[in-house]
């Protein structure tokens, strides 16, 4: 026999749960990476276009660091004359914590983006079809390929349809390509046949100026690697539409260098070659990230395209 | 007054008694490590469990919802894998060896609430009475790696969380001389990693299970860098 005090607190605690459930899903806005479709061989040995972004700008930003993000462990006391005026001091609550978390992330970012002031003059001039040019003259897949405006789309050609956002670690040794890649049938404008997250890391570079070595020409050694990870992404894409990309062993903690840290990235190999690793994450997105700092001699000549 | 007083030196007396000095670092002298002549066992408490924890959700009811909000979490978490932390007393040991002390790894759990407490008590003195395991091992210092806690952080206000969950790991390393029960090396490792991107994507937690296992080898890596 249940008494009347413990179907209160009963309730009570049901209350809290879903109403903090609910805080709790208010914070999850970011919208998730779409998953890659099912892996079928693709014609890409064809003709396909490459579509322009309507965003004009190549985005950049910071690596941020969120290991010490949120407010830690704190009491809190709620004036509640009530059960309803509880209720109001706990959404209260919670409401002030979320924004201060989101607060607090925002604050993380724009402090890491400050990494960028050097840079500003070469970015506030380096657009989309630049990088892509670049970018599409880099790549190591085969076939006729060109960079064509939405607008101008051919029905006859399968089409690419890139995302492109790139971060500069905080020691500005590296850059790191996420990109989101659709690639559709001939005629289809809609679905996407094929759909991948590709991220890639590039060498760390090992020099005394790296702003002056960056910017150096009108900012042409960060619009290089830029247009360098871009390509490498693209082949990544491309290979694994073509089904020429198989993943050996078993999940393992594969470490990389991120500018001058050592990362971590739980991942299906596929590939190692030249100082890199190109996996297969947990999210299924496909990762290319340099093992080690960069290859010496004849080994590096033999890698460099 | 005479009241008065006898209740303020009860309450002086408790609260001094409460308080204690957390053990400080003691940096590994690398000479400790070359006495050929020393024999050094090198052991593990048994691993926790991997699970979630919940810090600063204190009152019964803020962990019951706590609880019930990272339930899904907590559940996948507990099908995390240790991987090959069991075996870092051996990795650990290897090392030892390879600057020529004769290290010895006890196979067993070193259990430590089962010592009995070592008085007096001061600076750098082990709490626990360990002068029984040098005849136990045949061992003259003992290594002992004692892994926490293990798993995700979260941290609340009592029923409003704080952070985002993240991988964790906790524990310490320390060398204990058994002649006379004092630390020759004391080493606390905290290690907290954040996803990179949206952490609640259940069921598999994709972003959360990559810092779990960022953390599990920075962890390692945090008990063998001493001995490298």
């Amino acid at each position: 026999m249940i008494s009347q005090s413990q179907r209160v607190a009963c309730i009570v605690a049901k209350v809290f749960a879903a109403m903090i459930f609910n805080l709790h899903a208010w914070a999850q806005s970011d919208v998730e990476p779409p998953q890659p479709s099912a892996i079928r061989p693709a014609a890409m040995e064809h003709n396909w276009s490459l579509l322009l972004p309507n965003s004009e700008k190549v985005s950049y930003k910071g690596i941020a660091n969120f290991d010490d993000a949120g407010a830690g462990t704190m009491q809190m006391l709620y004036p509640a004359p009530d059960a309803a005026g509880l209720l109001a001091a706990v959404l209260t609550h919670g409401f002030l914590a979320e924004s201060a978390k989101n607060s607090q992330k925002d604050k993380l970012q724009q402090a890491a983006d400050s990494v960028l002031t050097p840079y500003e003059a070469v970015l506030s001039g380096y657009t989309h079809k630049e990088l892509m040019q670049r970018g599409l003259q880099m790549m190591a897949s085969s076939g006729a390929r060109k960079l064509v405006d939405p607008a101008e789309r051919s029905s006859a050609d399968w089409h690419i349809e890139s995302t492109p956002v790139f971060s500069i670690t905080q020691d500005q040794s590296a850059f790191v390509l996420h990109n989101v890649i659709s690639i559709y049938r001939p005629g289809a404008a809609s679905a996407a046949a094929y759909q991948y997250t590709v991220k890639v890391v590039s060498q760390p570079r090992d020099e005394a100026d790296l702003p002056a070595f960056w910017t150096a020409n009108n900012g042409e050694k960060l619009k290089e690697e830029s247009a360098r990870l871009f390509a490498e992404s693209l082949d990544i894409a491309l290979g694994e539409a073509a089904g020429r990309q198989s993943t050996n062993g078993s999940y393992r903690t594969i470490r990389y260098m991120e500018g001058g840290a050592e990362r971590m990235e739980r991942g299906l190999p596929i590939s190692e070659r030249c100082n890199r690793v190109l996996m297969k994450t947990l999210r299924d997105w496909l990762m290319s990230v340099p093992t080690r700092r960069g290859a010496a001699g004849a080994a590096a000549a033999t890698c460099e395209k | 007054m005479t009241i008065r007083a006898v209740l303020w030196a009860a309450v002086a007396i408790v609260l001094s008694g409460c308080a204690s000095t957390p053990q400080q670092s003691v940096q590994l002298d690398q000479n400790t490590l070359i006495s050929k002549e020393s024999r050094l066992g090198v052991a593990m408490t048994a691993l926790p469990k991997i699970d979630t924890h919940l810090r600063g959700a204190d009152c019964l009811l803020c962990m019951a919802v706590a609880a019930g909000m990272n339930s899904t979490l907590t559940t996948y978490t507990q099908t995390l894998p240790y991987e090959d932390l069991p075996k870092l007393k051996n990795k650990v040991a290897e090392l030892i060896r390879k600057k020529g002390t004769n290290a010895t790894v006890i196979a067993e759990d070193l259990k430590i609430d089962a010592l009995t407490d070592f008085d007096p008590k001061g600076l750098n003195i082990a709490k626990k009475d360990f002068s029984s395991l040098k005849g136990k091992y045949n061992i003259d210092k003992l290594l002992v790696i004692d892994i926490t806690a293990i798993g995700m952080l979260r941290t609340y206000s009592a029923y409003v969380p704080t952070s985002d969950p993240k991988g964790m790991l906790e524990g310490t390393g320390y060398i204990v001389n058994l002649s006379n029960n004092t630390y020759e090396w004391y080493m606390p490792v905290s290690v907290v990693k954040s996803t990179d991107n949206n952490w609640d994507e259940p069921p598999k937690f994709p972003g959360l299970t990559n810092a779990y296992f960022e953390t599990l080898e920075i962890g390692k890596d945090s008990f063998l860098k001493p001995f490298e």
